[in-house]
């Protein structure tokens, strides 16, 4: 059984259908690339994922649990975290403030106890170092007293990653890792995520616009052109297939 | 201006300043975590001011238990007033104007319920009964027990507010909140958890105010209202969101207020009748001048919260 499973799902903008009747499946534990040409409705499709749009038609199954009607909330507590083509990220707060943001249930939280600072410093402490861990996996140890607005465009995206982590998810969904980073990190990036893959397990579903990256490192891609999926399959066929050209070039 | 006047004055800037800072915080604190301008704030004060009075009835208590009860009196309030009042319109998406003419009304129905206690318990112009010491008296000066209740109790509660805000994964949240709402859902803050919690401590806060106003001068249902333009002057020197802005926003309304007012009546004759104005003219000044308060000022000096 997939891990994520989209049953030809639809999204309509009024006369504008972006996605028409698109079914795929993310097997737990892979790198899924999800390419195609400006306004394709890949982004679209991230979006009815996380909830942040509602399905037109069709449906989205979570690790056997139907997540089609779930708010955003409640699509990131079932396990499905996400990064955005712009970071976004708390800007005025610290790396390590934006890392921590995410954990859940600890006592700190509670105003009875938050003025109690023994109450729950030692969670906390705790809390930090699973953090500091997850900062230095992606190389943003250094930087974790700085302001997020601070850093790189890279690093930005590095931090998202980071946050995402933190609340543990089984799925990440990426809308464009690599959106306005030198070339040098954009790779760096994607190792990153397939150290995250064989490290924690973590299931990934891309959207990408640079193939020569992505193809290095995801299992299976999927094609979309207008809204429909033109082609599927493993990267080195689907840099034989054609018709990826024809939408990309127009050839 | 004599000087024992000039003392009296400063003194009072000192302990109202502090009174105004505690309650000012707590609009601060609402607008920009729950984006509310909440004139029923100025309810929340005189709430916690007669929870206060009427333990204090009950015979010899200790201040910081009336204190207490006026700041979970003040909590409890709050809290519904959300549950009950702006959850509910948040949730159907009304405008900004809506909100803020539905917290006029939840103050106006605080207000008048306040009205019929004190009516059916007869506590019109009741004060707080604490024992009155007198602590120092010298020609220039008299400071009473109530200004050394006043004072510190209020800049150690800012204090606290402060470092909660900074230091605790509550606080950690409540900016998150504030800085940007919609991403907090989606990066799995508890966004409703978070808002509850924070207006029992808005409300909290504002309990206490009223109870230590209520030290000072006699309680009535009027006395937060009475207040709340001052505070507001002082938020919004703070820029609505500073807390250094809003501090110093609340020390510089009670500087106008009495040492200056007081200065303007003894050179210039000046009705002291005028004293309610002060404020308006601060707001429609700042208004006018630095929509931004001192906010701005403060994040050059980089004393901002992060």
């Amino acid at each position: 059984m997939p891990l994520l499973e989209l049953k030809n799902t639809r999204k309509d903008f009024g006369g504008l259908r972006a996605v028409d009747d698109v079914s795929l499946q993310v097997p737990e534990g892979a790198i899924i690339g999800l390419i195609g040409p400006n306004g394709s409705g890949k982004s679209t499709l991230i979006n009815l994922i996380a909830g942040s749009q509602e399905l037109t038609a069709g449906r989205v199954i979570f690790a056997g649990e139907d997540i089609s009607d779930l708010a955003p909330d409640a699509v990131y507590n079932s396990g499905i975290a996400r990064g955005y083509q712009e970071p976004s990220l708390y800007f005025k707060m610290t790396v390590l403030d934006n890392v921590l943001l995410p954990v859940k249930g600890q006592r700190g939280e509670k105003p009875w106890y938050a003025p109690r600072w023994r109450s729950w410093q030692r969670e906390e402490a705790a809390q930090a170092e699973r953090a500091i861990n997850v900062l230095e996996q992606v190389q943003l140890l250094q930087h974790y007293d700085s302001l997020a607005a601070d850093l790189s465009g890279g690093q930005m995206k590095l931090l998202e990653i980071a946050r995402a982590l933190m609340g543990q998810p089984k799925l990440l969904l990426l809308d464009e890792p690599t959106a306005g980073v030198a070339p040098k990190l954009a790779y760096e990036i994607f190792q990153q995520i397939a150290r995250l893959r064989a490290d924690y397990g973590i299931t990934f579903l891309i959207v990408e616009h640079r193939l020569e990256i992505l193809f290095d490192f995801v299992d299976y891609v999927y094609v979309m052109h207008l809204g429909n999926l033109l082609a599927q399959g493993a990267p080195a066929d689907i840099v034989e297939d054609t018709r990826l050209r024809e939408v990309y070039f127009g050839e | 201006m004599p000087p024992a006047l000039l003392t009296t004055s400063l003194v009072n800037t000192i302990q109202i300043g502090s009174l105004y800072a505690l309650m000012a915080l707590g609009i601060t604190l609402t607008f920009s975590v729950m984006k509310l301008p909440n004139f029923a704030h100025a309810e929340y004060v005189t709430v916690g001011a007669f929870a206060a009075l009427i333990v204090s009835l009950a015979g010899e208590v200790n201040p910081l238990l009336i204190m207490l009860a006026a700041f979970i009196v003040g909590a409890l309030v709050a809290l519904i007033s959300h549950v009950a009042v702006f959850k509910p319109l948040e949730g159907r998406e009304v405008s900004f104007y809506t909100l803020i003419l539905s917290s006029f009304a939840v103050g106006l129905i605080l207000r008048y319920i306040l009205f019929m206690i004190a009516d059916y318990f007869n506590l019109f112009d009741t004060r707080i009964r604490i024992p009155l010491q007198i602590m120092l008296r010298e020609s220039y000066l008299i400071l009473t027990n109530i200004f050394f209740w006043v004072v510190p109790s209020s800049i150690l509660l800012v204090i606290a507010l402060t470092l909660l805000l900074n230091r605790t994964p509550l606080g950690r949240e409540m900016r998150a909140l504030a800085n940007n709402p919609g991403l907090a859902r989606v990066i799995g803050i508890p966004v409703e958890r978070v808002k509850s919690y924070s207006w029992l401590l808005v409300g909290g806060l504002a309990g206490v105010a009223g109870a230590l106003w209520g030290l000072q001068t006699a309680v009535s249902p009027l006395m937060g209202w009475a207040a709340i333009i001052s505070v507001f002057a002082a938020a919004i020197l703070g820029g609505l969101s500073s807390f250094a802005g809003t501090i110093l926003g609340a020390y510089v309304v009670a500087f106008s207020e009495n040492t200056i007012m007081l200065f303007l009546n003894f050179n210039f004759g000046l009705d002291l009748a005028y004293k309610p104005a002060i404020p308006f003219i601060i707001i429609i000044a700042v208004l006018l001048i630095r929509p931004q308060g001192f906010t701005e000022l403060i994040r050059r000096a980089g004393d901002l919260q992060r």
